[in-house]
């Protein structure tokens, strides 16, 4: 069920985008922010399956002559583009403890000017 | 009147999100396992006379010349750190930035004089 | 953290008193078996990164820092990223690509010392990649423990 892979990613694109635009506290924002990169990550991972195939690795005994594998490329991708994401997030996060220091609060509505 | 623009806006771009997914799930596959001549068991038991004449893609030429070229039982590792290797490269510099960045904008005068001490 | 409750920390150390070794064992085992069974450096660092936290969750951060000094940590990061690009030179050295597996034909397919550079390779990302998130969560916990103190010295 590929179609249940692609739809859930999308889910979770949308799910991340509300969080970034409606809510008033920083670090909801923040979550918002690694809720969409796991959602393409999964969009990216999920392009490269076929039914019925076993992981792309040679192990000794294990492959009959009826298996085949799936698509190897998408996933050593996904592997960078998962540290990718955890880097953002950690210095999107290292703002956000700047802020709270300098503003006294998380809200956005109350930061609103530039203090010198 | 700016919670119901949003919530439009959030509904169209789900729908048009389940309208992309189900018009990719009727495509072809990128990389055809089952119907890609590969043996896989024939290639495992004898790697280097596997003749890797035609190939449809770049997955089915990796899948082929993987236990001949690199040696490595994982497939996935030997793209990573040997087909390629380039963007590991770049990604260890993204490492390198993060970490840059994090102390740069987290550095206050207490932690200089802890670091004097130390 | 509500002012005036005291909260004593006894199942998170005992936890991490029985998984801390364990833990360290398997992982060891997830970065040397990168090329023979799913898994490689960027997992096994990620995951050391992980019992780092877990001991400063359980210990404080006093216990963390003492385990692994920053100064350290900060150094290793720079020296593993410049050794990963001398092994990928090592290819244009002996006359192929940039990353090319130039030492292939070290030990049979399967062994544990089999696959030339990418075991080196899965060693130095490893190391890589666990200094780094390291650093960044000892910062982080640095200046939380100094916001911390503060109110606590000011109340």
């Amino acid at each position: 069920m590929i179609l249940m892979n692609y739809i859930v990613s999308f889910f979770l694109l949308a799910l991340g985008m509300y969080c970034i635009v409606t809510k008033y506290n920083l670090v909801k924002t923040v979550i918002g922010l690694s809720i969409m990169d796991y959602g393409v990550n999964l969009l990216i991972i999920s392009i490269g399956f076929n039914p019925g195939g076993t992981a792309p690795i040679f192990t000794w005994g294990e492959l009959t002559p009826s298996s085949f594998f799936v698509d190897p490329i998408p996933q050593a991708l996904t592997l960078t583009s998962i540290v990718i994401g955890a880097c953002v997030t950690a210095m999107s996060l290292a703002l956000v403890m700047k802020l709270q220091e300098s503003y006294g609060t998380l809200d956005t509505r109350e930061i609103r000017r530039l203090r010198g | 009147m700016k919670k119901f623009l949003t919530w439009v806006c959030l509904g169209v771009f789900l729908v048009a999100g389940v309208y992309a997914a189900v018009t990719m799930a009727a495509m072809p596959r990128t990389y055809e396992g089952q119907n890609a001549a590969t043996s896989v068991y024939e290639l495992q038991q004898d790697p280097a006379s596997y003749d890797d004449g035609e190939t449809d893609g770049a997955a089915a030429a990796i899948v082929r010349q993987n236990l001949d070229t690199a040696r490595a039982v994982n497939d996935v590792t030997s793209i990573v750190f040997d087909f390629r290797g380039y963007d590991t490269m770049g990604e260890a510099f993204i490492l390198i930035t993060a970490v840059a960045g994090t102390m740069v904008i987290l550095f206050t005068k207490k932690d200089k004089k802890e670091g004097d001490q130390s | 953290m509500k002012d005036g409750i005291r909260v004593q920390n006894v199942i998170v150390p005992c936890g991490a008193d029985v998984i801390v070794p364990l833990a360290l064992v398997y992982i060891c085992y997830i970065i040397t078996h990168g090329h023979l069974s799913p898994g490689g450096g960027f997992q096994g660092g990620v995951l050391v990164a992980a019992v780092v936290a877990l001991i400063a969750l359980g210990y404080g951060y006093e216990a963390a820092s003492g385990t692994i000094s920053f100064g350290l940590v900060h150094h290793g990061e720079g020296l593993a990223s410049v050794v990963y690009v001398a092994l990928a030179l090592l290819g244009v050295a002996c006359g192929a690509q940039f990353c090319e597996n130039v030492l292939y034909r070290a030990g049979s397919v399967g062994d544990l010392y089999s696959s030339g550079t990418i075991l080196w390779m899965n060693l130095t990302v490893g190391v890589k990649v666990f200094t780094g998130i390291s650093s960044v969560s000892l910062l982080m916990l640095s200046v939380l423990q100094n916001a911390d103190a503060e109110r606590e010295g000011r109340k």
